[in-house]
């Protein structure tokens, strides 16, 4: 009976939503389908493209991963998946990571369960490449990932976290990656296009 | 209900901040500092935070965010999650900062999410008047409260102070870790 009620007051809930009863409340319009994690083999039958090697320039890769199938792979937390130099000359690794789709998640791990596959299970929303800004193969998601280090102006937030970003031709979309104090890629993933740019 | 609770009953700004870890995270925080973080402090602190704005609750349900009016919040728990995750040892500062930005005179300022495009936006009036809160999802605008500069600062200088108490229970020495500093700093600059 409880559930019912529960029921019914969630139903007329969602309903409200649904219908702006709130004259100050917008509906976030739901950017994924779902948060169940998609299952892997929707991933694995990406193409097994190479990717570029090593380029040393500022502002691009140092170090390269190989193909979808490696870049899809566990591998132990403190692998180098790929290393990148900012545009400040900053040594900046992308390491495997931890990625279980809880909160504590960081690296290639988390950009991939959460951000590629929309694995996460902690609640909240779920921004993902291949939703918002078309990325369907994890070489697309590195490559994305890696051009936000052309930043010229990235965010210094404090303690030696930075935040950069990547305006993604085309779209209203903004690639947003953090690195932590270390210099090891936290998080990355699409924002609407100046969002994380307010000089706030 | 506590005299604290009955006094923030009537807020139109509430923000509470979980610190929440992972395994690895806990580990680290209560092991720091002869155990470094991997790889960050904002990682290890991870957690969850819940928010009402003008008598609406912040919830998500099936990767969608939605508002529901509090007084049917407790009973909707089960299907809806007002416990928004996020690299709180970053948001907490994030937010801090923002604080100092409109005590310091500007305009407007923001906290920004670390793991997802949300943010919690702060906008000044004409000088004297309430403060607007609001809420953002993907760039768009989804709750909008006027509270005063006092309440303001002292429900995030409780919610910060809250956040730092969890943080210090688990590990004492973490008061010395330059962001728990920072944090320190920013919770006495908003006095």
């Amino acid at each position: 009976m409880k559930k019912k009620i529960s029921g019914l007051v969630l139903g007329l809930a969602l309903l409200l939503t649904a219908c702006g009863g709130t004259p100050t409340a917008t509906p976030s319009p739901a950017p994924q389908p779902t948060n169940s994690p998609i299952p892997p083999a929707v991933t694995t039958t990406a193409p097994n493209r190479a990717v570029n090697t090593t380029v040393a320039a500022q502002g691009q890769a140092a170090t390269v991963a190989t193909s979808s199938s490696d870049l899809l792979k566990v591998r132990p937390e403190k692998e180098v998946v790929k290393s990148f130099t900012d545009l400040q000359n900053r040594n900046i690794k992308l390491v495997y990571g931890r990625g279980n789709g809880r909160g504590g998640d960081y690296g290639w791990a988390h950009i991939i369960g959460k951000h590629f596959q929309g694995i996460w299970y902690d609640g909240g929303t779920i921004t993902t490449f291949p939703q918002a800004v078309g990325a369907k193969t994890p070489e697309a998601v590195l490559d994305l990932v890696g051009k936000t280090f052309q930043d010229k102006t990235p965010d210094d937030a404090g303690n030696g976290r930075r935040s950069y970003v990547y305006a993604v031709p085309g779209t209203n979309k903004d690639i947003f990656s953090v690195v932590g104090s270390d210099g090891t890629i936290i998080t990355s993933y699409p924002v609407p296009h100046g969002s994380k740019d307010e000089n706030s | 209900m506590s005299s604290e609770q009955n006094e923030r009953k009537g807020l139109n700004f509430r923000i509470e901040l979980k610190l929440h870890p992972a395994e690895e995270g806990m580990r680290e925080l209560k092991n720091w500092p002869a155990n470094e973080f991997s790889p960050d402090f904002a990682v290890a602190a991870s957690g969850v935070m819940r928010i009402e704005l003008a008598g609406q609750m912040i919830g998500s349900r099936e990767n969608q965010i939605m508002l529901v009016e509090t007084r049917l919040a407790q009973r909707l728990q089960e299907d809806i999650n007002f416990w928004l995750p996020d690299y709180l040892g970053g948001f907490s500062t994030n937010l801090g900062r923002a604080v100092q930005k409109l005590k310091d005179g500007a305009d407007q300022s923001r906290a920004a999410f670390i793991d997802e495009p949300m943010a919690l936006v702060f906008r000044r009036q004409a000088a004297g008047s309430p403060i607007l809160v609001g809420f953002e999802s993907n760039g768009k605008g989804l709750r909008m409260a006027e509270v005063s500069e006092t309440e303001l600062y002292a429900e995030i200088k409780r919610a910060l102070e809250s956040f730092r108490r969890q943080l210090l229970d688990l590990n004492p020495e973490l008061a010395r870790q330059s962001d728990v500093l920072e944090l320190n700093q920013q919770i006495q600059g908003i006095s």
